[in-house]
């Protein structure tokens, strides 16, 4: 008996002590990494790296929604369904911060996004950098602030007023530069336009210093950002900015030829294709410079009522949804857009049975395969075209002349781009965007930054630039749960 | 006859919430908290009698009612509210403190504007806004316009809408009132069993209702063939415009589909009959009981929609009193045998 009280105080005492061990309460988890060990080995670290790309590809941002939304923002399409699902408020100019679909869904991927760059940043100079030195380290963070880049343009392409409405000092977004693993910090006041502009530029300075010229194989090249895509990108941001002489500057770096062939001399050699259709259906081409890639695994595609080709197109009746056809009274309208254009006879789909038509650049079947383009060399060409076209006011560019040709005559080339006047060529550049293009998400940028009214389209009444509904409110929740956040 | 009544206050404190963090902090998913309080009191008030019991003859009865309140008294630190959305579409449910769990949070509805057919609406002070779903801009009309048809304006002089973040009230969706009446008599060896249910003192935001006058080419009620056509018309239904899903609520959230739930309802009906004694030895059974049965057989309500006793987000609870394309309880009839050897 006495033995069996031993026994069980030893044991009792055995439970005591094994409970009082502290490290039991945090266990290190068995089949999941966790913060503390993500940046252990070099394979580790290039898993960090890819899941940056997957969280700026998800459906609900530039894998699929974004795109759509800087499109229908615009008067080339016609809403088709009528689903708030699918943004018919987007379409409609009307989103209310309470849509969970668009405005809400939109800024919390997107700010997912940024954290996940911050915590990578944090995490490499914490430990990463040690692991795989420097030269690496600095590819992979200039990587990383390339997307975070990436994802403050795009929101500050919906969620803020234009930089040409009072040169930036407008309210822009709050600012987040540090990575956030726990609760406590909700709170953080919005930066002016400009402010945000400041670090987009700082970041992709960084990237086009830092990142590999290329890389081993073609995919790689569209698929992971090299020195060309930092670069490239930036005669986008600062067209946005309307700093034309910074879009020349950029522009020069990789489309130095003052006549065609453009072409970039370092770097990967990014090029135009000579058939634009070749660019959606083999993704990584030299004319691809940054795209997102997507495969049939499932969470590896936009998902469900995200794909571009989902609103784009129907092709006979198994294909997309068609949420969204081309309105008769848009751009498909333009004469300048000749019936012989390779933009025309090879990227519309006519349904026969409705007679409406379609953009279909992305043509898969679900699970919508196509690969999202985030930059092409023709945006390129035509950015630097409209800042040359504006600087050189005097007169028409011969450069800028010859730079839209190169675009307009890859598709059609009968029809040359003639302009008498600055003003002209200026106006037929943006022509030109907007048949090249279409349905890649660029229209409500294009609008907007030039502080133009948004045109009408079908029921939708035209939105000038003092109205409510020309930027999108800001998320319902960011207002409720960041006391220092303003609206819209 | 018993009398029971009980006094209660249930306060409930650290509550493990999933605490929302501001979506620009970039978090993937909420982090559980022990956070927030609230609190349930009331009475309870429960009679059971017998006010018959002869040889053949018996009637039991139970009546009881429940007067509750709930309030949220305390959120996590910084935060003053959680919104919940309805399946991913209209925000309707905000808890918030002094407020019980799940508030619904409308705009109000003034009606129609009997000059122009627009949707009036009134902003937090009260004042009459008119929506109009597609200005014609060229013409000065204006999407949100005053009663004189001017540009409803914000103090700085931009233009300002009607939103539920500036000009929500808050609704309250949790009857104060429950309770039920059941009755069983015995006459011979048949039984009927009635019971009686009833919730009183709250709203059920009608979200199918916004649907049925929804403009984007859906199904509507008949009601729309009363809508606004010529100026003086006194209506309920706004002047149609194609597309239009603010005028009717489901852009925008408003009281204008916001119902009293009250109701009383025969839940449950069943009469049965037991085989006697004598016959059961006769066969070899030890029972045997031959029933019909009937639930939701009967409600009174002025609830407009099929059912106020519905959710379209089920248990959750901070989304509470919101019908939105939701089917109401079954009827159900049943009819069945016992036999027990």
């Amino acid at each position: 008996m006495k033995n069996k009280i031993k026994y069980l105080l030893s044991l009792t005492l055995v439970i005591l002590i094994s409970s009082c061990k502290r490290e039991l309460l945090t266990p290190i988890p068995q089949t999941s990494v966790t913060d503390a060990t993500a940046f252990d080995s070099p394979d580790r670290v290039l898993g960090q790296v890819r899941s940056l790309y997957a969280a700026l590809k998800n459906g609900n941002f530039y894998g699929g929604r974004y795109i759509v939304y800087g499109d229908i923002r615009g008067e080339d399409f016609i809403n088709e369904t009528t689903n708030l699902v699918t943004g018919s408020d987007v379409w409609s100019l009307n989103c209310a911060g309470t849509s969970q679909n668009s405005v809400k869904n939109l800024w919390s991927q997107a700010y997912y996004t940024i954290n996940l760059c911050n915590l990578f940043n944090d995490g490499m100079a914490a430990k990463g950098t040690a692991v795989v030195g420097t030269t690496v380290a600095n590819n992979y963070i200039a990587e990383s602030r390339l997307i975070r880049a990436l994802s403050y343009y795009s929101l500050l392409q919906l969620y803020a007023r234009p930089f040409a409405d009072g040169n930036g000092s407008k309210p822009g977004l709050p600012l987040r530069l540090t990575g956030i693993k726990g609760p406590g910090f909700s709170d953080l006041a919005r930066s002016t336009v400009a402010q945000v502009y400041t670090q987009i530029i700082a970041d992709l300075d960084f990237a086009e210093a830092n990142l590999p010229l290329t890389y081993t194989t073609a995919e790689l090249n569209t698929t992971r950002a090299n020195r060309n895509t930092a670069i490239a990108l930036k005669t986008r941001v600062y067209l946005t900015m309307q700093n034309y002489n910074a879009v020349i500057t950029e522009g020069n770096k990789i489309a130095s030829q003052s006549v065609a062939p453009f072409k970039a001399l370092t770097g990967v050699a990014d090029s135009l294709q000579p058939n634009i259709v070749t660019v959606f259906t083999t993704y990584n081409t030299t004319e691809s410079i940054f795209s997102l890639p997507m495969t049939s695994t499932g969470g590896d595609n936009p998902g469900t009522q995200n794909p571009l080709g989902f609103y784009f197109v129907r092709n006979g009746s198994s294909l997309g949804s068609a949420e969204y056809s081309l309105n008769t009274a848009g751009i498909l309208a333009n004469t300048n857009w000749s019936a012989t254009d390779a933009r025309r006879t090879s990227l519309v789909y006519t349904n026969t049975t409705t007679g409406k038509k379609f953009v279909s650049k992305f043509p898969g079947a679900s699970p919508y395969t196509d690969y999202p383009p985030v930059i092409r060399y023709s945006e390129v060409l035509l950015n630097l075209a409209e800042a040359l076209a504006r600087v050189n006011a005097g007169g028409v560019d011969a450069r800028a002349l010859a730079l839209v040709n190169a675009v307009r005559k890859r598709s059609d080339l009968g029809a040359s781009v003639t302009a008498a006047t600055s003003a002209d060529l200026v106006n037929a550049i943006l022509l030109e965007r907007r048949i090249e293009l279409l349905g890649e998400g660029f229209r409500s940028t294009d609008i907007l930054r030039l502080l133009q009214t948004i045109p009408a389209k079908g029921s939708i009444a035209a939105k000038t630039p003092s109205e409510q509904g020309y930027i999108w409110p800001i998320s319902s929740d960011e207002m409720s749960l960041n006391r220092l956040m303003t609206d819209n | 006859m018993t009398f029971d009544i009980t006094y209660y206050k249930n306060n409930v404190t650290d509550l493990i919430l999933f605490v929302p963090q501001s979506p620009s902090a970039g978090l993937p998913t909420t982090i559980p908290q022990n956070v927030g309080k609230m609190y349930n009191k009331g009475i309870e008030f429960t009679v059971n009698a017998l006010p018959v019991a002869t040889k053949n003859f018996t009637w039991s009865t139970n009546f009881n009612f429940t007067q509750n309140k709930n309030e949220v008294t305390d959120l996590a630190p910084g935060l003053t509210e959680v919104l919940t959305a309805s399946s991913g579409l209209e925000t309707v449910n905000r808890t918030a403190i002094g407020y019980s769990l799940g508030s619904a949070w409308l705009v109000r509805s003034g009606g129609v504007d009997p000059a122009t057919g627009s949707r009036v609406l009134l902003n937090a002070a009260g004042k009459r806004i008119l929506y109009r779903f597609a200005p014609n801009t060229g013409a000065g009309q204006f999407q949100w316009s005053n009663e004189d048809g001017t540009r409803y304006n914000k103090a700085d002089g931009s233009a300002n809408t009607i939103n539920q973040r500036d000009d929500a009230v808050m609704y309250n969706v949790m009857p104060k009132y429950v309770g039920g009446f059941s009755n069983n008599f015995k006459y011979k060896n048949f039984e009927l069993d009635v019971l009686m249910t009833y919730q009183l003192g709250f709203y059920v935001y009608y979200g199918s209702f916004a649907g049925l006058h929804d403009q984007r080419f859906w199904n509507n009620a008949v009601d729309v063939l009363t809508a606004w056509k010529n100026p003086g018309d006194i209506t309920t239904v706004p002047r149609p415009v194609y597309g239009d899903n603010v005028s009717n609520g489901s852009g925008l959230p408003m009281d204008y589909n916001l119902f009293k739930g009250d109701f009383a309802k025969l839940k449950n009906l069943t009469l049965a009959y037991n085989i006697p004694g004598m016959v059961l030895g006769k066969l070899k059974l030890s029972n045997a009981r031959f029933f019909i049965s009937g639930q939701n057989l009967a409600i009174i309500t002025k609830y407009p929609g099929p059912d106020p006793e519905v959710s379209s987000n089920g248990n959750t609870s901070s989304a509470p009193g919101v019908d939105r394309n939701t089917i109401a309880n079954g009827r159900t009839i049943t009819a069945g045998v016992n036999i027990g050897f």
